[in-house]
């Protein structure tokens, strides 16, 4: 697991990789935390997440929606990979998480 | 990237394998428990829980091969408690030779265990149940892929409402898994309340605030959906409420938010689940910490008495009283601090001695002897440093006893004996030691074949006149426990000089005493602590040791003119005569000893007893370090430690320096035997 945080001027980027639980939640905060609070669009890239537990997704769709309350541009990037689908879907929280293609001139 | 992968999820794996250990022995326990009940819901609802709660923290701790073969016993167990199954021997001996790969799965790095035995074992325990179904691939294979065999009665609606507590988490629990093992019971329609999810900035990162309302289709009770949450019921709030009830039945709530009545049932379940509840108060008021933190503990505590011992030396000749009052109360706090840290390593015996049921269970099968372990005095505490090291002496003791004390059961009926013979496994506080008890209602030991043995041996005269005692103590020799003396030998001696070893390493002594025809009863006498003691400082020829203090009951002043009797050296000591070793005589002491000289008395094995030394120098406490692999066969010298000038003192040991001082007695009787020129 890990979380890369890539920040430029424009964007900042969080790049979720391999299984994320409990133990990088406080990690994943404080990266959602100080990309929020640059004004910049935040991206997400999640197709390298193999799977994550509820506290990983209740801290993205609490970003999401302080994204909203900021009007700052939120992505998720990437695919969900099939394991994250089966646990959002046995958490009953199928659509909490809608992805779109990555951002312009993003990492492979 | 900026974090550590592992390190957390090593942590829960550990603190997994360390509650496993305790759940393993607390099964075997209830399944030995069950075996000679022949029965029992409340020992059938604790052996349940326990492997439910052993495959579901498995899972959630990446134990899988080891929650999947869980998953068959639970079912077994499930069975047997809707009546379904009965209580047999073939059931308890199938779960304990299951619960021997669980746990080797459980302290090996991958999973081990051997797939060919374990399939063996679920294929038998299936077959108890009539189901012929050959043994499922077991390793591999995930707990969640195996279905629960309990959705059997007909098709019914519940609706659950979960909401984790803020420490469901933390204590390693997982909504998702516990969600995906609910489906496995039919069909579920999940639906998430996000709505106390808080901002951003106000999430604690690692408490779940989201709630779930579950329809449930499923065949199963509520007794089925309820263990689901079997483990997280204290970290959560549940309601499980059938859809068309007439009233709601139950809304199993637990946690603080529950209503009067829920909170009500839930207690009322508690109370039912018998040990669980209290489990659980106790779970809440405890800590649990590696051993080695309390060693470090308690070795910083030992450095500080020696250094406070110092600060009390070095007060005493500055004659500062602001100094000497500052030396009293850092003797008075590094004494209380002693005697809590010391507090923290005792624990009750009852872990060790439980281990031993299986054991008995185990070779009564084998040897095909029934034998009923009784044990008493359990809840004994003692250092955890002697708990660990009794282990061994203690099964090698049980062993003899089973293979050569206790009788087989026609002997046994022919001597009037009931067929089931007793082991009784014994522990009680005397004093600052513990004495533990192995005693059996075998056939005791042949004092004969033994004298004999010695004889033989050249261990003793053939014509010398020795006590039982005697006698017997050559069991504990080296050489004694060989295999051809155990062939030649109808009583014991098999490893018993291990056992020796193994207690004097830990300043014990060892009492056996044999009645033949009726058993025999071996009485192990220890130290409560093998780190820092209270002892007396005293003086013999110039050098300074120590006396434990908890060995001695007093000290009396003999002048040079008395003390001399014809039959050895007593002392009179308020009319009675009391036997004594001068310790200026017995290390060879050549200097010219005190007009006056003190006599500290012991309360030994052989009774009361003296040793006289020039001078009692007063209390100290005594850090015990040990004498090192040079002087380990010192005798009479339990350690050494370290006083407050930084000179070195002998912690001497008073039960050896009586036994040896007897040995040298009866060896000198052996070699001058009363009458000889």
């Amino acid at each position: 697991m890990a979380i890369v945080i890539s920040p430029n001027s424009e964007a900042r980027r969080i790049e979720l990789d391999g299984a994320i639980d409990i133990s990088a939640a406080a990690e994943l905060k404080a990266a959602l935390m100080e990309a929020l609070g640059s004004g910049a669009a935040v991206w997400i890239s999640v197709d390298g997440m193999t799977d994550a537990d509820i506290t990983i997704f209740q801290l993205l769709w609490a970003a999401q929606r302080e994204a909203e309350r900021l009007q700052l541009p939120f992505h998720l990037a990437g695919e969900l990979r099939e394991s994250v689908r089966g646990s959002l879907a046995a958490l009953g929280l199928d659509g909490l998480l809608v992805t779109e293609m990555r951002e312009a001139g993003s990492r492979a | 990237m900026i974090s550590s992968p592992s390190t957390s999820a090593e942590l829960l794996q550990q603190s997994f394998r360390e509650e496993g250990r305790e759940i393993l022995a607390d099964l075997e326990s209830a399944l030995l428990e069950l075996h000679k009940a022949g029965g029992g819901a409340d020992l059938v609802s604790r052996i349940f829980r326990g492997m439910h709660t052993l495959k579901g923290s498995g899972a959630m701790f990446g134990f899988d091969r080891l929650a999947a073969f869980t998953h068959d016993l639970e079912t077994a167990f499930d069975k047997v408690r809707n009546g379904l199954l009965p209580v047999s021997p073939d059931l308890v001996n199938l779960s304990l030779a299951a619960l021997d790969q669980i746990r080797t799965m459980l302290e090996s790095e991958n999973e081990g265990g051997d797939a060919g035995v374990c399939s063996g074992i679920l294929a038998r325990i299936r077959q108890l149940w009539g189901d012929e179904r050959g043994a499922a691939a077991v390793h591999g294979e995930k707990a969640a892929v195996v279905v629960p065999d309990v959705a059997s009665g007909p098709a019914r609606n519940w609706r659950i409402r979960f909401a984790p507590g803020p420490d469901l988490m933390r204590c390693g629990a997982s909504p998702l898994l516990l969600l995906r093992e609910l489906g496995e019971l039919g069909d579920t329609e999940i639906e998430a309340c996000l709505e106390r999810i808080p901002a951003l900035a106000d999430i604690d990162p690692e408490q779940c605030s989201v709630s779930w309302d579950i329809r449930l289709k499923t065949g199963a009770g509520r007794d089925a959906i309820r263990d689901v949450f079997l483990f997280v019921e204290d970290v959560c709030e549940l309601a499980i409420e059938e859809e068309g009830a007439a009233a709601t039945e139950a809304a199993a709530a637990c946690g603080a938010k529950g209503d009067a009545i829920a909170r009500g049932l839930a207690e009322a379940r508690n109370a039912g689940s018998g040990r669980r509840a209290t489990d659980r108060q106790e779970s809440a008021a405890s800590l649990r910490i590696p051993a080695a933190r309390l060693d470090q503990l308690v070795g910083l505590v030992g450095e500080l008495v020696t250094v406070q011992a110092r600060l009390s030396e070095l007060s005493a000749r500055r004659e500062d009283s602001e100094i000497a009052q500052a030396a009293e109360e850092i003797e008075r706090l590094s004494s209380a601090l002693r005697e809590n840290s010391m507090n923290l390593r005792m624990m009750p015996i009852r872990g060790t001695f439980e281990r031993f049921r299986r054991l008995v269970h185990d070779l009564a099968r084998e040897l095909n002897k029934p034998v009923e372990l009784a044990i008493e005095g359990a809840d004994t505490e003692l250092d955890k440093a002697v708990i660990d090291r009794l282990g061994d002496p203690l099964m090698h003791l049980i062993r003899n006893s089973m293979d050569h004390g206790i009788e087989p059961p026609e002997v046994r009926s022919a001597r009037g004996k009931p067929a089931v013979a007793t082991i009784r496994l014994a522990a009680r506080h005397v004093g600052a030691t513990i004495e533990i008890v192995v005693s059996d209602d075998g056939g005791g030991i042949d004092s004969g074949a033994v004298r004999r043995r010695a004889v033989e041996r050249g261990m003793a005269a053939a014509d010398a006149s020795l006590s039982e005692q005697e006698v017997l103590a050559f069991l504990w020799e080296p050489g004694f426990s060989t295999a051809e003396a155990v062939t030649d030998l109808s009583g014991r001696g098999v490893g018993m000089d291990v056992v020796r070893r193994a207690i004097e390493s830990l300043r014990g002594s060892i009492d056996l005493r044999s009645r033949p025809g009726q058993g025999t009863n071996i009485a192990l006498r220890l130290p409560l602590t093998l780190a820092i003691i209270d002892g007396l400082l005293v003086e013999v020829g110039g050098g300074r040791y120590v006396l434990p203090l908890a060995a001695t009951l007093e000290c009396i002043e003999l002048s040079g003119a008395q003390g001399e009797h014809a039959a050895g050296r007593m002392a009179d000591v308020r009319g009675e005569l009391v036997p004594y070793i001068r310790l200026r005589d017995h290390f060879g002491v050549k200097t010219a000893a005190p007009e006056r000289e003190q006599i500290m008395v012991i309360e030994s094995d052989a009774g009361r007893c003296g040793l006289m030394v020039d001078k009692v120098l007063g209390n100290c406490q005594t850090v015990i370090r040990s004498l090192g692999k040079l002087f380990r066969e010192v005798q009479g010298v339990s350690g050494a430690t370290v006083l407050g000038d930084g000179t070195v003192a002998l912690i001497l040991d008073p039960p050896r320096l009586v036994q040896d001082a007897l040995r040298t007695r009866t060896r000198g009787a052996r070699a001058h035997p009363p009458g000889a020129p």
